[in-house]
């Protein structure tokens, strides 16, 4: 189905070859998994099986990618577009429409088949995705586990031969990652759909694709296991003492069009505890992160910062205590390097002096001297997040809330962020993360939080609290076992 | 305000809407017509929502204004009435009372502009705009597509960059700040427009290249057009042959286009009475004021140098601007 044969690709004003002299066959209804560590060529290689390298990106372009006989040099991405659907890793972002059942109708569309036709294969799609109960809801105001699911079935419109994932497991909850694969799974055994798929979280798919692949500097890693290598870094040591503060939120209470996102939450975060706030996709971790650093106000409730009410300070008052990092961390980042990144916090936390050698330090603690010159946007997404990580925490907060960490992060690098969180603990700093990951927070934390529609449902130890949702109870099992788990429920009736 | 009881416009109404209040915006510099108009294009796009002009909005739109007002009132010297005059070289002025008046209307101008665009965004799709050009038209309808999704993506990326300097410790609000945002929010803007432009491309919005006897009657065709250039530019008293010549390019080469057709619209967009009703009045309007404009020359306009004077009110403008209100009583997007 894909025949690859020494690919070369490098992309324009790049001296380094993004992928080089590969060589892979992909058979009809095959599922193969790519991993890698970030910027190994991943999502390249997907982007030449769907033609967007070099169509889209220009660059020099070597060697022949040949998918279901079109050869993809010759073949404009318009042919092969019914070949190959895509689905993107942040699918929000790329919706041209504004309902579903337009979002899947326009790629058939594209194809000028009769409007009757596409009606039909578009309910068709819709219904087989379960999106059918969603019909009316705007683009919007769907949960990241509905919107992937519209991202499969925009790129299913076509009815293409092979499919392209790229990390489509990212921002979803375990629920919405359990039925991404289940769905990739039912449309290889159904349809004989021959799916790449491109992924960090690897475990999701152990025992679910015929074969796996690690890329490795664009190149196939030969003669080792198909396991993705786990990098270890150097132990971090934070330059600075923390003083210690007590953050308390009570009975916060908030609703979006008139849809409770907080209903009554009550927290209290000591100094020295790794907190980890988890739930399902759009059950209010982000809003409660954003009301305990003040940039979201709550309808009702107090947030306390050693007893003085945080909504009553300003934002940028209110920083210098607690250190917040986004999701996107893209979005902390508007400097021209790495270096003038980390040092404008630095300059804002000592009344714009010249920052001295504790920049230097965190360079070195967070292993950026390597990225200290380069453009905070030409680095790779778990580069990115360190960057972010280090301009916040060469404020010297006392408190440090982090939204989804580990995304984009290989395995080495995800280890590597809970050695740090534990020594920002010792340090006597309070650290509060929302995640998805159940491995990073039995791990990483010394308590979890679940939230569910905006409500802690449980509080305590985090693998009890991760028990409480059979989903967050399956990704545990999963990471810790591996096939085993997926074996056994595909063998269930 | 409840939307979404009243039936949907066809885009091709709003299309037509936003052409000609964007024509208005463009013709008219008279403060009050553009207040009025300004007024109009807010009205509709709180109708279309079901949400009020947000602070955001509203505090945008003053910095355009304030900032207009300021810059021409430091660096115009006209006018007669003088406000202030320091004796300091160069700072020293004269500032003018004329200068303040042009600046300010050059603003509104700006700004209500900036809302016929907003209304535009929020009710058209980029789905919308491309189901209307033909896909030989390829870099016409990416370059829409990223131009109509920018607007939003830049504020996005303004709001997102703001907090982001609060959190790292920034004041908020400090005018030293907005040069620091600008660089990274177009780029953070033209980021998720061009994801946009690849998602297109991915799902088969993308150009072809003629071929068979379409890549000969492409090629003529673009021959033609550099020949009628050519002979309007060496020979302008033969501009009616080159005229000619250009017609019968545009002719052979839409023929060519026409195998490129734009996607076919899998939902019906029925043309209803109402939105016939917003053309007619948004046509109404446009044609309205270009022959004002025309005709009465003045009627629009105002020139406050080089005494300073204020601007007269006439009905027929007025009345042409209402026209363009339809659609806050008609319809949705």
């Amino acid at each position: 189905m894909i025949s690859i044969d020494r690919l070369h690709y490098t992309y324009p004003g790049s001296t380094e070859a993004a992928l080089a002299e590969l060589d892979l066959d992909v058979a009809a209804g095959d599922r193969m998994l790519v991993g890698g560590v970030s910027g190994s060529g991943k999502s390249t290689l997907l982007r030449s099986v769907n033609g967007l390298v070099p169509h889209f990106y220009g660059g020099r372009f070597g060697g022949r990618v040949v998918v279901d006989g079109l050869d993809t040099r010759v073949s404009s991405p318009r042919l092969l577009a019914a070949k190959v659907g895509t689905v993107f890793q942040d699918s929000q972002a790329r919706f041209l429409t504004n309902s579903i059942e337009e979002e899947i109708g326009f790629s058939l569309e594209l194809a000028r088949i009769s409007p009757a036709q596409v009606r039909r294969q578009a309910i068709e799609i819709a219904t087989r995705m379960g999106l059918t109960e969603l019909r009316s809801r705007r683009l919007e105001r769907l949960s990241a586990g509905e919107r992937a699911r519209l991202g499969i079935a925009a790129a299913l419109g076509r009815d293409p031969a092979v499919l392209v994932l790229d990390e489509p497991l990212t921002h979803l909850d375990p629920a919405g990652a359990r039925a991404v694969v289940r769905w990739v799974r039912e449309l290889s055994h159904e349809d004989g759909l021959t799916a790449i798929i491109a992924e960090h979280r690897q475990e999701w798919w152990r025992g679910q694709v015929s074969h796996v692949i690690q890329l490795d500097a664009g190149r196939i890693r030969q003669g080792g296991s198909t396991e993705q290598p786990v990098r270890a870094y150097p132990p971090v040591e934070i330059p600075y003492a923390v003083a210690p503060s007590l953050l308390k939120a009570e009975d916060l209470r908030l609703a979006f069009n008139h849809r409770p996102v907080l209903d009554g939450v009550n927290l209290s975060i000591e100094p020295g505890e790794i907190l980890a706030l988890i739930g399902r996709n759009g059950s209010g971790k982000t809003t409660l992160l954003r009301c305990l650093t003040g940039l979201q106000r709550p309808a009702h409730g107090a947030i306390l910062l050693d007893e003085i009410s945080i909504l009553e300070t300003p934002v940028f008052e209110t920083a210098r205590k607690i250190g917040y990092v986004p999701q996107p961390p893209s979005s902390m980042l508007f400097s021209e390097t790495v270096r003038e990144e980390v040092e404008l916090t630095a300059r804002s936390r000592n009344g714009n002096a010249t920052p001295g050698e504790e920049v230097q330090r965190w360079a070195e603690a967070l292993d950026l001297v390597s990225l200290w010159d380069r453009h905070p946007r030409d680095l790779s997404a778990g580069e990115r997040q360190r960057v972010a990580l280090a301009a916040v925490l060469v404020g010297r907060p006392s408190v440090v809330l982090l939204d989804e960490p580990t995304l984009g992060m290989d395995g080495g690098r995800m280890a590597w962020l809970g050695q740090t969180l534990q020594a920002l603990r010792e340090a006597g700093a309070a650290v509060v993360v929302a995640t998805h990951d159940a491995a990073f927070v039995v791990e990483a934390a010394t308590r979890a939080v679940m939230l569910d529609h905006g409500r802690i449902v449980a509080e305590g130890d985090p693998a009890e609290v991760l028990g409480c949702d059979p989903d967050f109870t399956y990704a545990l099992e999963l990471a810790r076992t591996g096939t085993a788990v997926q074996e056994r429920e595909h063998a269930a009736p | 305000m409840d939307s979404s009881a009243r039936p949907r416009l066809n885009p091709s109404a709003w299309l037509l809407w936003t052409a000609c209040a964007a024509t208005a915006a463009l013709l008219v510099r008279n403060p009050w017509y553009l207040l009025g108009l300004a007024g109009v294009v807010l009205l509709v796009g709180w109708r279309l929502t079901g949400e009020p002009p947000g602070r955001g909005t509203l505090a945008l739109a003053g910095s355009i204004i304030l900032a207009s007002t300021a810059i021409n009132l430091l660096f115009s010297r006209a006018g007669d009435t003088v406000l202030l005059e320091f004796d300091i070289p160069v700072l020293g002025g004269p500032y003018t009372l004329e200068a303040f008046l042009f600046g300010l209307s050059a603003g509104l101008q700006v700004v209500t502009l900036l809302l016929v665009m907003g209304v535009f965004s929020r009710a058209v799709t980029a789905a919308d705009l491309l189901r209307r050009t033909p896909r030989g038209l390829y870099p016409i309808g990416v370059a829409a597509t990223i131009g109509l999704t920018f607007a939003p993506h830049a504020r996005q990326a303004f709001l997102d960059l703001r907090e982001a300097r609060q959190l790292r410790g920034a004041l908020r609000g400090s005018w030293r700040e907005a040069p620091r945002l600008l660089t990274p929010m177009v780029f953070e803007a033209l980021e998720r427009a061009m994801d946009q432009a690849e998602s297109l491309a991915a799902r088969g919005w993308a150009s072809t290249l003629p071929v068979g006897n379409h890549r000969w009657q492409a090629a003529l065709a673009y021959a033609a057009i550099a020949a009628a250039v050519l002979l309007c530019a060496a020979q302008p008293h033969q501009a009616i042959l080159a005229g000619g010549l250009l017609v019968v390019a545009l002719i052979v080469r839409w023929m060519t286009l026409r195998e490129d057709a734009s996607p076919i619209r899998h939902q019906l967009e029925p043309w209803r009475p109402i939105d016939t009703l917003v053309a007619a009045f948004a046509a109404a309007a446009a044609l309205g004021l270009l022959w004002l404009s025309t005709r009465v020359p003045g009627m629009l306009g105002y020139y406050p140098y080089p005494t300073a004077y204020i601007p007269p009110v006439a009905w027929p403008p007025l009345a042409a601007i209402l026209c363009l209100a339809v659609p806050a009583g008609v319809g949705r997007a």
